[in-house]
């Protein structure tokens, strides 16, 4: 790319529109593309390799280099799908019930208070700020243990809300939605307040002005959560109540005996949710980030 | 996201803690600040599974301080953080830069390739590792350590390789959204900004120097702090990759493999927390670095 600049076209005055992100030279970027190209094939082969892979015996899997199955054998699919090693369906849905109601739950959670730190003073909120910030940091290997006895002795052992309900606790949160709130212009937080509505009601006629930031908060603690492996690991033990990572990693554990293609199946379900979600979403996600950062 | 290190010094209401705060707060006590207490609790009680364990005071801290593991550790992960930077970083630049200047159709697409790997679970991400990376018949040697003449490397045994390797994973995994994080940043610079610049220079290197990458700091600033707290914190490639080990000769022994290893395999509870305990003012004051120093600068 740094050979193209500086480039003498770049004053022939285009003016982009405002926003849109569109270049300031109009020349084609064959080459630029090409390089793209490259490297976005790359980052994705894995994944082409792993949906090849549905088909491939466990010798063939060993060749990464070598993409096309040399059969079209679906026995992997259907034994994973039925149910052969791990009650698949219900794990799935264990997953997307986990990261639903942890990213629903956060983003409630986390709006509120990110509009009480942004709109509001009171004695003790830098303190408690800070405190809530600090959760983004310390290892989840630290907490584990207590929160696993803490969690025990609430009786939610392997039940999903023992999972879900600590997920809701979001550091990045706190700082995302109070930022969100600060870009709502306080002309509109006082005309709400003048009307008398009290603050619950204020609260939840300023939702609205901080949705892209919902939108893509709740994405991306989705996918977070989406991602947990430690505290399902150990609050959930029974096999239907696991979550997809966990129920992949104990047949990736185990022996060899069954085909590798079955991983190959479990772990385009685990990449098909959030992989979805996000190009459902791509166009929101890049305006709200956009609006959200400061300027 | 500067927000974070400073709260608006005059929002429009002043009083008590609103009740708007009580289900965060309560949520924030019982889910993180009890098991936090408990750990500093557990982090100086002696190791036992099972049964009763005593009082031991600051017996762990002392023990940790003299541990050459996790100097070790430490320094590998310090090591892990500045490589994954130092690469992501540049190319997520030059990625981003790239991406707004290809085709306006081609955008979706290639942004949601190089956005895969950090959709993915991390379980996933180091089997796929594993599978296609690594090894004499892996792609990193097949495509470029053998074309280019070199050796076979076994990436995940050989101690010299082990972190280069986990560096590698992490910049597949999350340049993509580095990324993506860049080109929102880079699309919220006002476009009278370039207008006026454009007025002063012909020079389209001067024009991004001066313009793009000033306005890019708080987003770099974020990258760079996520980045840090990932090597530190949520780190679980380490633990497929080398199961929870260190790897050959600890070549690849992060932080969490440490404290991973202390609790889970040994049976150290209140050691692990110690270590826990003892990091966390390490990772605040790093943490509290990253804002402080651009304000500085």
């Amino acid at each position: 790319m740094n050979s193209q600049l500086p480039s003498p076209q770049a004053a022939s005055g285009a003016i982009p529109p405002r926003g849109t992100g569109a270049p300031l030279h109009r020349r084609r970027p064959w080459i630029l593309t090409l390089c793209l190209l490259l490297v976005a094939v790359l980052f994705a082969y894995p994944f082409a390799w792993m949906l090849a892979g549905w088909f491939k015996s466990n010798r063939e899997l060993m060749m990464p280099t070598r993409f096309w199955p040399s059969t079209l054998d679906w026995s992997a699919f259907r034994r994973l799908v039925g149910g052969e090693w791990f009650p698949f369906g219900r794990v799935w849905f264990n997953s997307l019930w986990v990261a639903f109601w942890q990213a629903a739950g956060a983003v409630a959670l986390s709006s509120l208070a990110g509009y009480v730190f942004a709109r509001h003073t009171f004695r003790g909120r830098h303190l408690l700020f800070m405190l809530s910030v600090t959760v983004i940091v310390i290892p989840a290997q630290a907490m584990a243990i207590p929160l696993f006895s803490w969690i025990n002795g609430l009786g939610l052992t392997n039940h999903l809300a023992g999972v879900v309900l600590p997920g809701m606790v979001s550091g990045l949160g706190i700082i995302y939605f109070t930022q969100a709130f600060r870009h709502v212009p306080t002309s509109l937080v006082d005309a709400a307040r003048v009307e008398g509505a009290n603050e619950w009601r204020v609260y939840l006629s300023l939702l609205p002005l901080v949705r892209p930031a919902m939108v893509s908060f709740g994405l991306i603690h989705f996918i977070l959560a989406w991602h947990q492996h430690l505290i399902p690991l150990l609050v959930l033990s029974e096999a239907r109540q696991q979550t997809l990572p966990l129920a992949l990693s104990s047949l990736y554990g185990s022996s060899l005996r069954y085909p590798y293609a079955a991983l190959m199946v479990g772990s385009t379900f685990a990449v098909i949710p959030t992989a979805i979600l996000f190009a459902l979403l791509y166009r929101r996600l890049q305006t709200s980030l956009s609006r959200l950062l400061p300027h | 996201m500067q927000a974070a290190a400073s709260l608006p010094s005059s929002p429009s209401l002043a009083g008590r803690v609103p009740w708007l705060l009580a289900p965060y707060l309560l949520f924030f006590l019982a889910f993180w600040l009890l098991p936090l207490a408990g750990g500093v609790r557990l982090s100086m009680q002696s190791d036992v599974l099972y049964g009763d364990s005593e009082y031991v005071g600051r017996k762990h801290y002392r023990a940790l301080l003299q541990d050459p593991r996790l100097l070790k550790a430490l320094a590998n992960t310090a090591l892990f953080a500045a490589g994954s930077i130092v690469l992501i970083l540049p190319l997520a630049l030059l990625l981003a830069q790239a991406l707004r200047e290809t085709w306006r159709g081609w955008r979706p697409v290639l942004t949601f390739a190089l956005l895969l790997p950090g959709l993915t679970p991390p379980v996933v991400l180091a089997l796929l590792f594993l599978l296609v990376f690594h090894g004499e018949a892996g792609l990193l040697n097949q495509w470029f350590v053998l074309p280019l003449g070199g050796q076979a490397i076994n990436w995940l045994k050989d101690p010299d390789y082990i972190l280069p390797a986990l560096v590698l994973q992490s910049v597949w995994r999350w340049t993509g959204f580095v990324t993506f994080f860049f080109v929102a940043g880079m699309n919220a610079v006002p476009a009278a900004l370039y207008e006026a610049a454009h007025l002063e220079t012909t020079s389209r290197w001067s024009v991004w120097r001066h313009v793009t990458l000033p306005r890019l700091r708080p987003v770099i600033l974020f990258a760079v702090i996520y980045l840090v707290i990932d090597a530190f914190s949520l780190f679980a490639g380490a633990y497929v990759l080398l199961g929870g080990s260190g790897g050959t000769a600890d070549a690849g022994l992060l932080l969490v493999s440490y404290i991973y290893h202390q609790a889970f395999v040994l049976g150290k509870f209140g050691t692990a927390a110690a270590v826990s305990v003892l990091v966390s003012p390490l990772l605040l004051g790093l943490l509290w670095l990253c804002f402080l120093v651009p304000k500085r600068a």
